[in-house]
């Protein structure tokens, strides 16, 4: 038996959208899976969301008070990184695009989501990994500023 | 195009830094795939909206932040035990008798807003309480991207904290989702801006020029880069600088087998771009600088995208 | 009374150590006794421009907190206080800590009931202090990684009172040499000081830098006076001194480009050195005896 949190919006629940920031998400929903089937779901906000600091660390004692051993994220502070490596939770990557906690575990049930391991969690933390599609805005130069006087202010 | 975030830094301060972010930035909104977000993580002197100026005056959004903790203390409570100060609850000597009015005074500089006092006194007579710390300025500049830059309030002691709400603050911008480049300005040094500043980034720039104390902060730099484990290249600016030291830096530069992403020749149109307050690759395309600088953009490019 | 003067500047690269050092050296050249403080403690580069060495080292610890897993009761009180969060606690498990965010306030190891909490520390950097050309220097020098550098910079203050108690030791001049920018770091030296010179450059980045660092100097009430460095740059100079003047901020001197100082700055041998043979007729040398005349006048440091 295993427990995963997942940082959701809202309330929480498997139908609620999962939320990529892992300190100040809104809410974590843990979900219980046992020979890879879902047993139980729980939700529980997350008091730290709106902290002044260390929300990455207080977030990981939500998911440590609450047993669970593997966590999946989209993004991870550096604090988080090292609070739930410390913690020694199985830390799993979720695809860049919004998802809900339902599809994330499933993913998660069919082996799809990539394992981040201590080694690599240090190069996978700060502020929003993963890549937006590029969608070329197609601007050209910027130019127009009107000729200035040449001044040292 | 995968987002990948770059910041430039130095260890030396006043070698380029700004200067090289900002040509960079205008470089890549003028590529058609790319689509740069701009941040001055140099809060203790952000200088980036010099050059990057807004688009619409109007359009400017300031917020502030309250991210400093100070201690404050409840006079009415207090029972002039002189405990606080008997006992050293301040690790930070903040705390100081006042012997005329026999009360503690804080010194506001001097408190870390640890919240020891508070927890301590017997008496409750010490609270903490959040004060301003800084500024976060945001707005679409005249080249179409956002910058964003924070600005520390002086005394506030929290600059570290302060980079990290810029970088965070980014992550929220609308413009976000479509970007796929962070460009971070960052603060001189090695300490806690500049820790904050390169935590999460796939890849640094570092600048230096050929002079010992700029090889000196180079290597200091690169220490701090490698034990952070990211991937790093450096600038080299003032290459052709007439100095004593260039067989040396020469020397030490090649031993190390440091991957060298651009050279940049002493130029005046640099000096002369900010006089107008461009950035050099725009206001002198064809200039030595502006050439290495763009040699320099297609590396990074290349490093960024197709080393995978 | 040792006079405390301050190089501080907002920008980096306006010249501060240059400045420093130089000036440390001219008042050697008159005949005080001069202590040469760098402050710079993220990058200190003094040495480097004297060819000095780095000796005479001695450590500067930070706390750390360690849990004693024999004694701790998993009660998660010292977490429960921790106002950074330093201490990762599950509940009946032991606190974890999580060091880059410690604030060193030891209230953890205060107020921990079963004294389960050690007080043990770490080296987070050195404090150096050696002698060059008859200059005293004091280096203070964060280790890379580690993010506390004000730590080092007060243990540079209890350094320099030691000091100052000491009776065999005769200070007329103090010379600091801040860091970049306008954080604690330069405020607690600036903070210690008698006379402030911010060292600018007729940009707009120095312009907009020394209005900042002004700011602060005024908010500490210190007084204060600027030298433009690298002043003949683009012919900026009038209109750049002018400006200043118009704005009431008072000029010690400006420096010109020049060679010599570049030559003396990459070979390490102070341009103000008696022995250093540059152009005693040169721009920068002039320059320098200028801003030494004007600054001993300000100081009232005379022989």
């Amino acid at each position: 038996m295993v427990i995963i949190a997942v940082p959701s919006n809202g309330n929480g629940g498997l139908n609620e959208q999962m939320n990529p920031r892992f300190g100040r998400c809104p809410s974590f929903t843990f979900v219980t899976v046992e020979n890879n089937e879902i047993k139980e779901v729980k939700a529980v906000p997350n008091h730290a969301a709106d902290a002044m600091g260390g929300a990455g660390i207080q977030a990981a004692q939500i998911v440590g008070n609450n047993s669970a051993n593997e966590v999946i994220v989209g993004s991870l502070g550096p604090n988080a990184a090292q609070s739930l490596s410390s913690l020694k939770l199985k830390i799993y990557q979720a695809p860049n695009q919004p998802i809900s906690v339902k599809e994330v575990i499933n993913l998660y049930l069919e082996h799809k989501l990539q394992l981040i391991t201590s080694a690599n969690v240090s190069s996978h933390y700060g502020m929003g990994r993963g890549g937006g599609m590029g969608g070329g805005r197609g601007m050209g130069g910027g130019r127009g500023m009107g000729r200035q006087n040449r001044s040292p202010f | 195009m995968k987002r990948k975030i770059v910041a430039v830094i130095s260890g030396k301060g006043g070698v380029g830094k700004t200067s090289l972010t900002a040509s960079l930035s205008t470089l890549g909104s003028n590529d058609s795939n790319i689509n740069p977000i701009v941040l001055d993580c140099d809060v203790d002197a952000p200088n980036l909206a010099l050059i990057l100026t807004p688009k619409r005056k109007e359009q400017i959004h300031s917020e502030d932040v309250f991210a400093t903790l100070k201690a404050n203390l409840i006079e009415e409570r207090c029972i002039q035990c002189k405990e606080c100060i008997d006992n050293h609850f301040c690790e930070f000597n903040a705390l100081r008798w006042l012997e005329d009015n026999q009360i503690p005074e804080i010194d506001y500089l001097a408190c870390e807003g640890c919240g020891a006092c508070k927890v301590l006194c017997p008496e409750h007579a010490f609270e903490i309480k959040s004060v301003k710390s800084g500024e976060i300025i945001s707005y679409e500049t005249i080249f179409r991207f956002p910058l964003i830059y924070g600005k520390t309030r002086l005394g506030s002691t929290t600059s570290g904290k302060l980079v990290a709400d810029v970088k965070q603050f980014a992550q929220n911008l609308r413009e976000f989702q479509a970007s796929n480049i962070i460009l971070i300005d960052g603060p001189p040094g090695i300490g806690c801006p500049v820790i904050s500043a390169i935590s999460g980034v796939d890849y640094v720039i570092t600048i230096t020029e050929p002079t010992p104390s700029a090889l000196h902060d180079l290597i200091r730099t690169i220490e701090l880069v490698e034990q952070f484990n990211i991937d790093f290249g450096i600038v080299i600016n003032k290459a052709d600088l007439e100095s004593p030291f260039q067989e040396k830096f020469k020397h030490l530069i090649e031993e190390t087998g440091y991957n060298i992403l651009g050279k940049i020749k002493f130029d005046l149109s640099i000096p002369e771009a900010m006089s107008y307050a461009k950035p050099v690759v725009n206001y002198a395309p064809n200039s030595s600088a502006s050439i290495s600088i763009m040699e320099i953009y297609d590396r990074l490019k290349n490093i960024l995208w197709n080393h995978q | 009374m040792a006079k405390i003067i301050c190089i501080t500047g907002g920008k980096g690269g306006t010249g501060k150590t240059l400045i420093a050092v130089n000036l440390a050296t001219l008042f050697k050249n008159h005949g005080f006794n001069v202590l040469l403080v760098d402050g710079d403690v993220e990058n200190p580069n003094t040495y480097l421009l004297m060819n000095g060495k780095l000796e005479n080292s001695s450590e500067v610890s930070f706390f750390e907190p360690k849990i004693d897993e024999h004694k701790c009761t998993k009660c998660g009180l010292c977490a429960e206080n921790c106002i950074s969060h330093a201490l990762l606690y599950i509940k009946d498990a032991i606190p974890i800590p999580i060091l880059n965010v410690c604030s060193g306030c030891k209230l953890c190891y205060k107020i921990c009931p079963t004294e389960a909490i050690i007080a043990d520390s770490r080296v987070i950097g050195l404090i150096y202090s050696t002698k060059v050309n008859n200059i005293d220097l004091l280096i203070g020098e964060l280790k890379p990684s580690e993010a506390r550098s004000a730590v080092i910079v007060k243990a540079l203050m209890e350094k320099i009172d030691i000091l100052l108690n000491d009776k065999h030791e005769k200070y007329d001049v103090i010379i600091f040499d801040t860091a970049p920018g306008a954080h604690c770091d330069v405020e607690e030296l600036i903070q210690r000081a008698d006379y402030v010179i911010p060292v600018t450059e007729p940009t707009r980045f120095g312009r907009l830098d020394l209005l900042r660092i002004i700011e602060l100097i005024d908010l500490l009430n210190k007084e204060y006076r600027v030298i433009v460095n690298r002043s003949s740059l683009l012919g900026f100079r009038d209109q750049f001194l002018n400006e200043l003047n118009d704005n009431d901020i008072q000029v010690l001197g400006d420096i010109p480009l020049d060679e010599d100082i570049v030559k003396s700055y990459c070979i390490g041998v102070p341009l103000m050195d008696n022995h250093s043979r540059f152009d005693t007729q040169g721009k920068g040398y002039k320059s320098f005896q200028i801003i030494y005349e004007n600054l001993a006048k300000w100081s009232g440091i005379k022989t």
